[in-house]
C-alpha cells in the first residue's frame, strides 16, 4: 500500500539526492529523508481490522513502540550519530530513499517490541527483511554503547532514596533492591544443542539476571551465561557477587536501629537464591511462626518488584518473551541488554505504560522455583535481625 | 599483434608456448597448483623443469615430492617440510582427494579457515602434504581425548574444533545432578584443577559464551564455561574479542584500562577485535578466580507453587506501589561519563590505529 504523496515525494527525494549526489560528502540533515515515516506507517497500521490499536495517535505511538512521541525523540538523539544514513552506503527503503534515524529507531523497536517476524516487521514499514535485521542490529550496538547511564550502580546519595522508599514500601530496613532470574528461550540448531543451554524445563536458554529498586528499574543486569546454570549458580558468576563478597557493594551506611541492632545494606531474593549477609532469602513455609510469616510476607511483596520487573520488560520488549528462532548467541546478551536499557528509559523519562503491556502470567511461566539449601551464618543473623526489627 | 595468431591450429599449444617462454614445465593438463608450489621451495627444480612425468595427476604430488627430496640436499628437505606446513595451512594438498572421497563433495581449494601458520620443523622426516593434513584433523581427536596434543596444532584448531569437543564432551554429562556430596567434591577437584591447561579438563563439556555483566569494568567479556553435571568452570576467553557485522568501533577498547570502584580486576583490551589472525596477544586477562567454587550448592526445583501467594501480595502491593518517579532529568552525559570519559575520543587515532593493525585484512573473520 503506497502513501498518497508518493509521486511527489519521490520527486523531492530524486532531487535531493542528486543534489547530495553533486555535493560530495555533505552529511544530510537527516530529517528531510523519509521524515512522515509515522504517517504513513499510521495509516498503513492503524486500521488494520480485529486488531487492538488505540485510536488516539499519541496512544498508537506507544502501542507499537512502547515509548511516547518524546522518549523516542530521545533514544533518537543518543544514537543518532551512529545511524545517520548518507549517501553512498546509507541505507535505503525499496523506494531506494535513505532510512531517516527516525524510521531506523521505530523498525529497531518495533521489532524488540513486538517480537514479530523481520519480515512482517519489514512490511509494515515497507522495508525488506534484510534491512529490518540490519537496522535492528545497529541500533542495538549504537544504544548499548551510548545508554549505559542508564543502567548502573546508584551512588550512595541515590542509594539512601532506594533505601528509604523501599521501607516506606515494604518496612524493610536498609534493603537495596530485589534480586530475580529469567530465561530467554531459544531454539539452537542441531550442531550447537549442548546441554550447558539446556535449562530444568528442557528448553535451550540464555539467562538475565537482574536487580531492582523500589521503581523496578534495572540497577544492575548480568546475560549470557546458560539456561543449564541454576539461579545461584548464575549469581556466582556474576559480578555483582564478587564485589558483594568483597565488600566493595552493598556496603554503604548500616543501619543501626533502636535496640543497637545493625543492619547493613542488602538485597532480598527468592528461595532459589542462597541466604547470605547482604542477599536476604525468605524462611521456608514450614510451620512459621506468625512473627516470621510476616517478614515473608515483607519479604515476599518486596522481592515481587523483580518479578513484576521482568514481567514488564517481557511484556514491553516481546522479542525476549517469543522462542527465539536459532540466534547467534553472541548477539543475544546484547539484543537483552538493550531491552534492559530501554526499560530503564522509559522509567527515567517518566513515561507511563499502559498495564497491559506487562505479562499477565510469571515471566517465567513454566519454570518451577528452585531451591538452594546454602545458608551463610552471617545471612541467618542478619535475617533474624531484620525479622525482629520488623515485629518491634 | 601477437595475440592475433590464430592459435587454433593448436588448441592446447599456446599454453605449452606461454610456459615454455616463462620458463615453466610444459606438459600435459596435469600442471597444477600442486606441481608449481611444490617446486617453487627447491632451487634445484628450476633447472630440470621436464623432469615431472606428464601422467602424475593422480599420484602426482607424492612421486614428485621424493623425487625432489631425493635430489635436494637435507637442508632443502627441511625447507621443504616447513614450507609444505605452511601451504597446507593455507589450502588443502593432496591429501584433499582422500577427504573429499570420504565427505562425498568437493572440498575448496582454500582452507576454510586458514589459520596462523606456526613454522615447525617438527616433522621433516616425510615432508608429505597429506600427513600434515591429517594431523589437522587428528588435532580434534587429541583435544577431544585430553591427551597431550601438539601445543601449535591444538591452538591453531581450537575454534574449528570446539562444537566437536563440546559434543563429545557432553555424552553422559547432562543430566542434572542432584547430589549436593557429589557437587561439593567436583568443587574441590575444580579448585585443584583450577592451575591446569584447559586441555586437561577432561569429560568437561565446554561452550563459548558472551557474557554482558554490568558490574564489570567492560561490560562485555567473552567466556569459556565448562560443565560437568553440576560443576561449572569459567575461564576467561584468551584471544582476541571479536565484533561482528560491525565495522567500526568508536573505540571503547581501544587499549583503555577501566577500572571499576578501584578494584584489582583492570582488564585491557588492546585494540584486540580489530584483527587477531597475526597479532595473538596473550591478553592480560587474568582468569577469575572465583570464589563461588567453594560454596555448596544444592539445588532442588521446589514444588511449593507460590503463585497463588503472589497474586495476594500482588494485590497488596499494587495498593501500595506508587508509580513516585522523581523527576530526575535525562542525563545526556552527564554523569555517563564514568565510563565513556575513559574512551578516547579522538576517532583519528582509532582508525589509524585499526588500519595499521588489520591492513590488509578487509574483513574480520565472522565465526
Amino acid at each position: 500500500m503506497a502513501p498518497p504523496k508518493k509521486s511527489k515525494k519521490k520527486k523531492k527525494e530524486s532531487r535531493k539526492l542528486n543534489k547530495s549526489k553533486t555535493m560530495s560528502v555533505v552529511p544530510l540533515e537527516p530529517k528531510a529523508i523519509d521524515s512522515d515515516w509515522w504517517d504513513s506507517f499510521w495509516v498503513k497500521n492503524s486500521s488494520i481490522s480485529g486488531s487492538t490499536v488505540p485510536t488516539d495517535e499519541a496512544e498508537g505511538f506507544k502501542y507499537f513502540f512502547r515509548v511516547s512521541k518524546q522518549t523516542f525523540e530521545y533514544i533518537c538523539s543518543l544514537v543518532r550519530e551512529d545511524l545517520v544514513s548518507r549517501p553512498p552506503s546509507g541505507l535505503i527503503n525499496i523506494e531506494g530513499r535513505l532510512l531517516s534515524v527516525e524510521k531506523q529507531v521505530a523498525i529497531a523497536l518495533r521489532r524488540l517490541a513486538s517480537g514479530e517476524s523481520q519480515v512482517s516487521v519489514g512490511a509494515a514499514f515497507g522495508v525488506g527483511q534484510s534491512t529490518v535485521s540490519q537496522v535492528t542490529w545497529r541500533f542495538i550496538e549504537a544504544l548499548e554503547e551510548r545508554a549505559r547511564h542508564h543502567l548502573k550502580w546508584p551512588d550512595s546519595s541515590r542509594m539512601e532514596e532506594i533505601k528509604s522508599k523501599l521501607e516506606a514500601s515494604f518496612g524493610l530496613p536498609n534493603c537495596c533492591g530485589a534480586i530475580d532470574a529469567t530465561h530467554i528461550i531459544m531454539t539452537l540448531p542441531t550442531v550447537q544443542t549442548s546441554d550447558d543451554w539446556c535449562d530444568p524445563e528442557n528448553n535451550y536458554s540464555m539467562l538475565l539476571q537482574g536487580i531492582v529498586d523500589h521503581e523496578m528499574r534495572f540497577l544492575d543486569i548480568v546475560t549470557g551465561w546458560p539456561g543449564g546454570m541454576t539461579v545461584s549458580r548464575l549469581l556466582k558468576c556474576s559480578g555483582f557477587f564478587k564485589l558483594c563478597d568483597s565488600e566493595e557493594r552493598l556496603n554503604g551506611n548500616v543501619r543501626t536501629l533502636s535496640g543497637g541492632m545493625k543492619i547493613r545494606e542488602y538485597i532480598v531474593g527468592g528461595l532459589g537464591y542462597p541466604l547470605l549477609s547482604w542477599l536476604i532469602t525468605p524462611y521456608e513455609n514450614n510451620g512459621l511462626s506468625t512473627s516470621l510469616s510476616a517478614f515473608n510476607a515483607m519479604h515476599e511483596a518486596a522481592r515481587l518488584l523483580a518479578v513484576r520487573a521482568f514481567s514488564q520488560l517481557k511484556g514491553s520488549w516481546r522479542i525476549l518473551n517469543k522462542v527465539m528462532w536459532r540466534p547467534d548467541k553472541r548477539k543475544l546478551p546484547s539484543i537483552i541488554l538493550v531491552c534492559c536499557l530501554l526499560h530503564n528509559i522509559i522509567i527515567d523519562t517518566g513515561d507511563k505504560l499502559h498495564p497491559d503491556v506487562a505479562l499477565s502470567g510469571h515471566h517465567d511461566s513454566g519454570y518451577r522455583e528452585q531451591s538452594c539449601k546454602q545458608v551463610d551464618p552471617m545471612g541467618r543473623t542478619a535475617r533474624e535481625n531484620i525479622a525482629k526489627a520488623l515485629t518491634t | 599483434m601477437l595475440c592475433s595468431v590464430p592459435a587454433g591450429k593448436s588448441g592446447s599449444n599456446w599454453l605449452d608456448r606461454l610456459r615454455s617462454n616463462k620458463g615453466f614445465p610444459t606438459g600435459d593438463d596435469d600442471l597444477d597448483l600442486d606441481h608449481f608450489l611444490t617446486q617453487n621451495p627447491s632451487p634445484s627444480s628450476s633447472d630440470s623443469p621436464h623432469s615431472i612425468p606428464p601422467d602424475a595427476q593422480g599420484g602426482g604430488v607424492l612421486i614428485n615430492r621424493s623425487e625432489i627430496s631425493r635430489r635436494t640436499a637435507a637442508q632443502d628437505k627441511e625447507w621443504y617440510g616447513i614450507m609444505s606446513n605452511v601451504l597446507s595451512e593455507l589450502f588443502y594438498m593432496g591429501g584433499s582427494d582422500e577427504s573429499s572421497k570420504l565427505s562425498g563433495k568437493k572440498i575448496p581449494r582454500k582452507q576454510t579457515k586458514p589459520k596462523l601458520c606456526v613454522v615447525s620443523t617438527r616433522n621433516n622426516n616425510s615432508s608429505n602434504s597429506n600427513t600434515s593434513v591429517i594431523e589437522v584433523k587428528k588435532s580434534s581427536v587429541f583435544v577431544q581425548k585430553g591427551e597431550n596434543a601438539p601445543v601449535a596444532t591444538a591452538s591453531l584448531n581450537s575454534d574449528s574444533n570446539s562444537l566437536v569437543e563440546t559434543k563429545a564432551g557432553n555424552v553422559g554429562g547432562g543430566v542434572v545432578d542432584v547430589d549436593g556430596n557429589e557437587d561439593e567434591d567436583e568443587e574441590e577437584e575444580e579448585e585443584e584443577e583450577e592451575e591446569k591447561g584447559e586441555r586437561e579438563l577432561k569429560g568437561y563439556s565446554r561452550s563459548e559464551v558472551t557474557v554482558i555483566d554490568t558490574s564489570c569494568g567492560l561490560w562485555k567479556s567473552e567466556k569459556l564455561v565448562f560443565r560437568r553435571k553440576n560443576a561449572w568452570k569459567v575461564r576467561e576467553k584468551k584471544g582476541k574479542l571479536r565484533s561482528f557485522g560491525r565495522k567500526k568501533r568508536k573505540g571503547n577498547d581501544n587499549g583503555v584500562v577501566v577500572v571499576v570502584g578501584g578494584k584489582k580486576k583492570a582488564k585491557v583490551l588492546a585494540s584486540e577485535e580489530d584483527n587477531g589472525d597475526q597479532c595473538t596477544t596473550p591478553s592480560s586477562n587474568e582468569r577469575n578466580n572465583l570464589k563461588n567454587d567453594s560454596g555448596e550448592e544444592v539445588c532442588k526445583a521446589a514444588t511449593n507453587n507460590l503463585d497463588t501467594a503472589k497474586e495476594e501480595v500482588s494485590k497488596d502491593l499494587r495498593k501500595r506501589f506508587i508509580f513516585s518517579r522523581s523527576p530526575r532529568k535525562i542525563r545526556k552525559g552527564g554523569s555517563a561519563v564514568v565510563l565513556i570519559k575513559g574512551i578516547p575520543a579522538d576517532k583519528k587515532n582509532i582508525s589509524k590505529l585499526s588500519n595499521n593493525i588489520a591492513k590488509g585484512t578487509y574483513r574480520q573473520p565472522k565465526v
